[in-house]
């Protein structure tokens, strides 16, 4: 039971600490970019007067600072909004290109829709960059811009940059990120304590339970600060990652019984796992510069500790083969603790910006952009999806309103692309994708009735500020208030531009609205018609599909060895596809369904990192250069998919003590090997702190 | 509402976003050079040949789009039964336009001076 649904009162109250840190961490973006676009419009007008280019400078300063909105170092934003400004650039030179001609509108604009929505699951600078180039693009398509202007767009895109950078450089340039910070360095404290007590027989419960408490803390935390999907930047992709990589050590000890007075020699490792912890939670507070103390390495003592449990049980095998099996087993609780710690030491260094010594553990999703694209060219995965289908929405906007020779047509496709990422089937999203249209529609009717009323440039130009700052504090809340806060800001921001507005302006904005909506709808309905929800089943079924074949696949390679060996790296590696795709489904699901309670397929997810963490135990096994006997029974129990796999195992090693005595360091790999698949196995739930499994 | 519009040597039938939405079709444009013919009707379902493609019609209502018969192409901004200009052209795109107005009578003869055709 999380925090918030404790109580009624509680539950008030995590609302509003949710709204608090909701507004805190959205009210500087929103000061920068209402500041930035009353400048740029102004500058605009002033320099290029009433034209079309003008446009080119303000959707400029909307692509950086209200889509993009780089977070980072602040070489890191340099570089990101330079980019951004670069392929922007090029998107008023490409769409200028192809203005001309409708059908080569339609193509370009397919391709850059179905090609930017793909590269979302990059979940990089570069991936939220391509949004300016998109932007560009469909102005430039939709103007539609001649040749003759492409100097006067140019410089103004130019002028929209720079006003966007140094909006950027010098209005509350850093980032709010401290809280998760001071969330997972608080997470660390009570890891360190934890493996404090554990070694020196302190109450492993209570430290266990602050850990668990930590991580509930962190885990809300987390909840209200999820960035919209596929525009994270690194540093806010590594703070997350480093939620995920706390959650599962917690989830993990959280399995476990305490350790009995069976001890496996452990100081070195204890204690190097209690320094990196605290070394974690120093530098995330800040009181540590990483140059004066580096971070500790564990790595090396792991390995040495392999060994000296492999060497623990040999000589406690003698007297007692029962024994030496449990001190093993009671052993996992500082191997667990020092795989976080080193996990975590090595996501702090990534997010400093300094290259980590010691490979990663955990054998993450695929970090190479072409395969993680890849991975994503298939109808299982949910940004093909949604790639198709907001390519053929786009197209078809750009067709209708280009065809039918709307002025302004960029209209039609601006109402397209708000909806396009969301899917109009699934039950569970339907109400999201309403809330979303009926937002948009509010939108234009409060924008242009009100202009209406009082009209007046003057009046819009005092409104656009005010609009512009409630568009960006609400982005990426619900729907309605997201799209409606947009809209209205977005016909100010026209009016302001196209001033003198035509007679007709109010019933034009309506029909383009209404026909984005209508253009949206109807791809989506007819086009691969799931929603995030069951997207997310069916990447959950393949991720399924492929934990089981690689369970098979390390299997034969623990029997046959160097044979299966081919075998066993392709399962792994389908393994490694199915969960870089169900993560990245998950991504967006995450979103939508943030306050939700627990995140479905969160299990399934910790189960597969989990089964890859016993597919390199297995590796180690199979590699052994004088493996057991007795390795094709133990190899026959992986085959066997039910749980209970670390009992069988250790059974066998029971029955044959010798085997104990004779290969200790294979016996301590199949052991850990098994107990990772029997985690995988079961159904780990979020701890709490009233309840860890372990203690049942 | 749909009406008619010369701008320079161009004849331009002027539609709201609304209509050309509903005729699926842009402002149509002919040269003036093309037009061989304006005039009236008192009631122009009666004259209506082919098959709506595309565009919206509800008998009676409303005829917006393109006409096809065999071999020629007739393009309707007509609304209930009412008076309507009929230009006649030899534009390859339509041979004929037909446009409800309530004034259709004196629009065709103003366009007819402009035009210089009877």
């Amino acid at each position: 039971m999380s925090p918030e649904t404790t109580s009624q009162g509680s539950t008030q109250h995590g609302a509003g600490a949710r709204l608090a840190s909701f507004l805190r961490s959205r009210w500087r973006g929103a000061v920068r970019f209402a500041l930035a676009i009353t400048v740029a419009d102004g500058l605009a007008i002033l320099v290029f007067g009433h034209v079309a280019a003008t446009y080119f400078a303000s959707f400029c300063v909307v692509a950086l600072l209200y889509f993009c909105d780089f977070d980072g170092g602040l070489p890191q934003r340099v570089a990101a909004y330079g980019l951004a400004s670069i392929l922007g650039a090029a998107g008023v030179v490409l769409g200028t290109a192809v203005a001309g001609s409708i059908w080569l509108s339609i193509g370009i604009t397919i391709v850059i829709a179905f090609a930017l929505t793909i590269a979302r699951s990059l979940f990089g600078l570069v991936a939220r960059s391509v949004v300016a180039l998109q932007i560009s693009v469909l102005i430039a398509v939709m103007v539609p811009s001649r040749w003759s202007s492409l100097l006067p767009s140019l410089g103004a895109w130019a002028l929209g940059s720079v006003i966007a950078l140094a909006a950027a450089l010098l209005v509350f340039p850093r980032p709010p990120r401290r809280q998760i910070s001071q969330g997972l360095a608080d997470w660390a404290d009570a890891a360190a304590r934890l493996a404090l007590v554990a070694h020196h027989d302190g109450d492993v419960l209570a430290a266990r339970r602050q850990l668990i408490s930590a991580q509930m803390q962190l885990r809300t935390m987390a909840m209200t600060d999820q960035n919209r999907p596929g525009w994270i930047g690194r540093r806010s992709r590594l703070i997350g990652e480093m939620v995920e990589a706390a959650s599962s050590v917690t989830a993990v000890i959280a399995t476990l019984p305490a350790p009995s007075n069976l001890r496996v020699p452990q100081d070195e490792l204890s204690s190097a796992c209690e320094e990196a912890f605290l070394w974690m939670a120093a530098v995330l507070r800040g009181d540590l510069d990483q140059d004066e103390s580096p971070a500790p390495a564990i790595g090396h003592l792991r390995h040495v500790d392999l060994d000296r449990s492999a060497a623990w049980l040999a000589r406690v095998a003698i007297s007692s083969p029962d024994q030496a099996i449990r001190g093993i087993e009671d052993h996992r609780f500082t191997r667990v603790l020092s795989m976080g710690a080193s996990n975590l030491v090595n996501l702090v260094q990534r997010l400093e910006g300094i290259t980590p010594q010691e490979p990663n553990l955990e054998l993450a999703v695929l970090e190479d952009p072409r395969r993680v694209l890849s991975s994503q060219l298939s109808s299982e995965s949910l940004w093909f999806r949604h790639g198709v289908q907001a390519a053929i929405a786009m197209g078809a906007a750009v067709w209708i309103a280009r065809s039918l020779g709307f002025a302004h047509g960029f209209w039609v496709v601006m109402s397209a692309l708000g909806l396009v990422h969301v899917s109009f089937t699934a039950s569970e999203t339907q109400r999201g994708a309403l809330r979303a249209a009926i937002g948009t529609a509010v939108g234009v009717g409060i924008g242009v009735v009100g202009l209406q009323l009082h009209g007046g440039l003057l009046l819009a130009a005092v409104l656009l500020p005010f609009t512009a700052l409630a568009a960006k504090v609400l982005n990426g809340n619900d729907p309605l208030l997201s799209q409606g806060g947009y809209t209205v800001f977005a016909i100010v921001n026209t009016l302001v531009l196209g001033w003198p507005a035509r007679s007709d302006i109010l019933e034009a904005r309506l029909i383009d609205v209404l026909v984005g909506l209508a253009v949206t709808v109807v791809a989506m309905t007819l086009v691969y018609p799931r929603g995030p929800a069951r997207l997310l089943a069916i990447c959950g079924q393949a991720l399924e599909a492929a934990l089981a074949e690689a369970r098979v696949g390390l299997g034969m390679l623990l029997r046959v060895g160097a044979e299966a060996a081919d075998d066993a790296a392709e399962a792994s590696s389908a393994l490694m596809v199915a969960l870089t795709r169900f993560s990245a489904a998950r991504t967006p699901f995450l979103r939508q369904h943030q306050d939700d309670g627990p995140v479905p397929g969160a299990q399934l997810e910790r189960r597969a990192r989990q089964m890859m963490v016993g597919a390199t135990a297995i590796g180690d096994l199979a590699a052994t250069p004088d493996p057991p006997a007795n390795v094709s029974a133990i190899a026959g129990e992986f085959a066997d998919l039910d749980a209970g796999l670390g009992d069988r195992v250790a059974r066998r090693l029971r029955s044959v003590p010798e085997e104990l005595l004779e290969h200790p360091g294979a016996s301590v790999s199949a052991l850990w090997a098994a107990w990772w698949f029997d985690l995988g196995s079961a159904s780990l739930d979020e701890p709490t702190v009233d309840q860890p499994s372990g203690d049942r | 509402m749909a009406h008619v519009v010369i701008d320079g040597q161009m004849l331009t039938v002027k539609m709201s976003r609304w209509e050309r939405l509903g005729a699926q079709h842009r402002d149509v444009t002919v040269p003036l050079a093309a037009v061989t013919a304006v005039s009236t009707t008192e009631d122009p379902w009666t004259i209506f040949d082919g098959i709506r493609a595309p565009g919206t019609g509800i008998p009676g209502v409303i005829m917006l789009g393109t006409l096809r018969s065999k071999g020629s192409k007739t393009f309707c901004a007509v609304y209930r039964h009412g008076p309507a200009l009929v230009i006649t052209t030899t534009d390859p795109a339509f041979a004929r336009l037909i446009v409800s107005a309530s004034d259709a009578s004196e629009q065709a003869a103003a366009l007819s001076a402009q035009l210089d055709v009877t």
